[in-house]
């Protein structure tokens, strides 16, 4: 699992670190890094995608001596603590750097395991309009970072999968109790696209037709039911369009995805970071301080604390929501004013 | 009788349903056009004077059903007035629903709601696991509340009752169904180990018998 990333001279974060859980929540003002910070493991999955010109600090770019800098702290199956560091500079990536705690490089199997992890993180910012389109089955299909291709990943599970299809379809039922069932059409060869199944007259609405939030949720949904999802997963605004009394679903869809066990799946557990700017989200975290991380904008840099290390955590939060406490500015994490 | 309730989770009305119908020794008809949701205690207290007159006016409930869990506020004290103490969640409904219910217009060819309040301490798990563990109870909590060492928390409540603190939603619900449908069959003991949160609230139902 990934404990913390550091990042020095890396786009708006100078000099900080990101404490991480299983499950991490990250709020704070537009600018402060949050994104960043997805991107930032995105880069290291493939960093010779990145150029030094887009990842340098701004304030740096005209010295060609500057590097931007990320170091991940990960521990094995053991607790072991592990470093891997890449480095960009003007000439470009260095190869990831990895060390133990003595600065000796780990076990290869071991960091075969982690890169291979590290390779397969995946960013998502959904998007209605991606995630309704038809896609070419392909039996290499994956759901891109705005949602599309989720009619190929709905029918693979379908076929590969159909007990826990069947789970997805119950739960549906759940989260929107006007439909019944994910059914499948042919728009052309070789094609799928998805459909709903109304409950009440058993009307089949097509994707186009469905709404944006149903859309939404239905591809986080089908995450949190993968059999074999990324290992790190990153979701921008999860809560973005979707019902405020919808958001439990969403974050026990995020809870299933990093706790298999608490529902008794067998699979490995995912590690996942969300960010939100949603009170009615940030409420539902109220009781687990420990997985949520204010990002706080302190004049040239930025600093990440866990909410759990406010002592009067308990005292603030008598009387109010969370997310009422955060948007008041005591908790930080909100946006400077003239 | 149709009865609303106003709870913090989906698994907790589910619960509250089974324990309320157990206690008035009748089904009853759940009110569904109005579907209330708390977002957590803050919205309890602040949703109940209009969530008590929408019911009122706009509907024709018997009775409203309110649990809230304490976690971590004091134990409600019976023999002091009402304010027993700032802290007291307890206090703070009956406040609140009394000031209400004193200000309703009578409703045509019906009597005025009735509004039922519980509270768990320090959360409805504790409930769920009463008779399965000693250090489950109202009286204890109060105790180790006041020494400052309250170890049935909230969190570890739900460990133990569950198996983990995250469980979603469908399966918490279930959970709670399971749990409440044991208890409906041993009521006196929840009275007794929770005598002023629950022995309370079924005071209030067995009076709208």
């Amino acid at each position: 699992m990934i404990e913390r990333i550091h990042f020095e001279n890396f786009k708006v974060l100078r000099d900080s670190t990101l404490p991480l859980s299983r499950v991490t929540l990250i709020v704070g003002p537009n600018g402060s890094g949050k994104s960043t910070c997805l991107q930032a493991l995105e880069s290291i999955s493939s960093p010779g995608k990145f150029h030094w010109g887009r990842l340098v600090w701004a304030g740096a770019r005209g010295d060609r001596e500057a590097t931007a800098r990320v170091t991940v702290h990960w521990t094995d199956h053991a607790d072991q603590r592990y470093t891997t560091t890449v480095v960009w500079t003007w000439d470009g990536p260095t190869a990831l750097q990895d060390a133990n705690f003595r600065g000796e490089r780990p076990p290869e199997e071991l960091l075969s395991v982690f890169h291979q992890r590290i390779t397969r993180f995946r960013l998502f910012t959904l998007n209605a309009s991606s995630i309704l389109k038809p896609v070419t089955l392909s039996p290499y299909l994956l759901l891109s970072e705005t949602g599309e291709g989720l009619a190929g990943i709905l029918d693979k599970l379908r076929d590969q999968d159909p007990e826990r299809f069947e789970l997805l379809n119950r739960e549906l039922q759940i989260w929107m109790p006007e439909f019944d069932r994910i059914l499948f059409e042919t728009p052309q060869e070789s094609m799928r696209s998805f459909l709903l199944r109304s409950r009440e007259g058993q009307f089949k609405i097509g994707a186009h037709d469905l709404s944006q939030g149903t859309l939404l949720a239905l591809a986080i949904l089908t995450m949190a039911y993968l059999p074999d999802p990324p290992p790190i997963v990153a979701m921008e605004e999860p809560d973005r369009g979707i019902h405020p009394r919808l958001l439990r679903h969403v974050k026990d869809a995020i809870y299933r995805l990093a706790y298999p066990e608490s529902v008794g799946e067998k699979r490995d557990p995912a590690q996942v970071i969300v960010t939100t700017h949603s009170p009615y989200m940030l409420d539902l975290f109220r009781d687990r301080p420990e997985d949520i991380v204010i990002a706080e904008k302190v004049e040239d840099n930025v600093q990440f604390h866990r909410l759990s290390e406010r002592k009067d955590l308990d005292e603030i939060l008598e009387n109010i929501h969370l997310g009422d406490a955060w948007y008041s500015g005591i908790l930080g994490g909100v946006p400077a004013e003239k | 009788m149709k009865i609303a309730f106003l709870s913090e989770s989906p698994a907790d009305e589910a619960a509250i349903r089974v324990l309320t119908e157990a206690v008035l020794g009748q089904s009853i008809e759940v009110h569904a056009p109005l579907k209330l949701r708390a977002r957590g205690w803050p919205s309890v207290l602040n949703l109940l004077h209009a969530v008590i007159s929408s019911l009122q006016y706009e509907t024709d409930v018997d009775g409203l059903v309110v649990i809230v869990d304490s976690n971590g506020t004091p134990l409600h004290k019976q023999e002091k007035p009402i304010p027993c103490d700032p802290h007291c969640r307890l206090c703070q409904l009956l406040v609140r629903r009394d000031c209400t219910l004193s200000q309703l217009r009578p409703r045509a060819g019906q009597a005025s709601i009735r509004v039922a309040i519980g509270l768990a301490m320090p959360a409805i798990e504790a409930w769920y696991l009463c008779g399965k563990y000693q250090d489950v109870g109202e009286c204890l909590s109060a105790e180790q509340m006041a020494e400052n060492r309250l170890r049935t928390t909230r969190k570890r409540l739900k460990v133990r009752a569950y198996g983990t603190d995250v469980l979603p939603m469908q399966l918490l619900t279930q959970k709670a169904v399971e749990y409440s449908n044991g208890l409906a069959a041993s009521l006196a003991m929840l009275e007794a180990r929770f005598p002023i949160g629950f022995g309370g609230f079924a005071a209030q139902i067995k009076s709208w018998r």
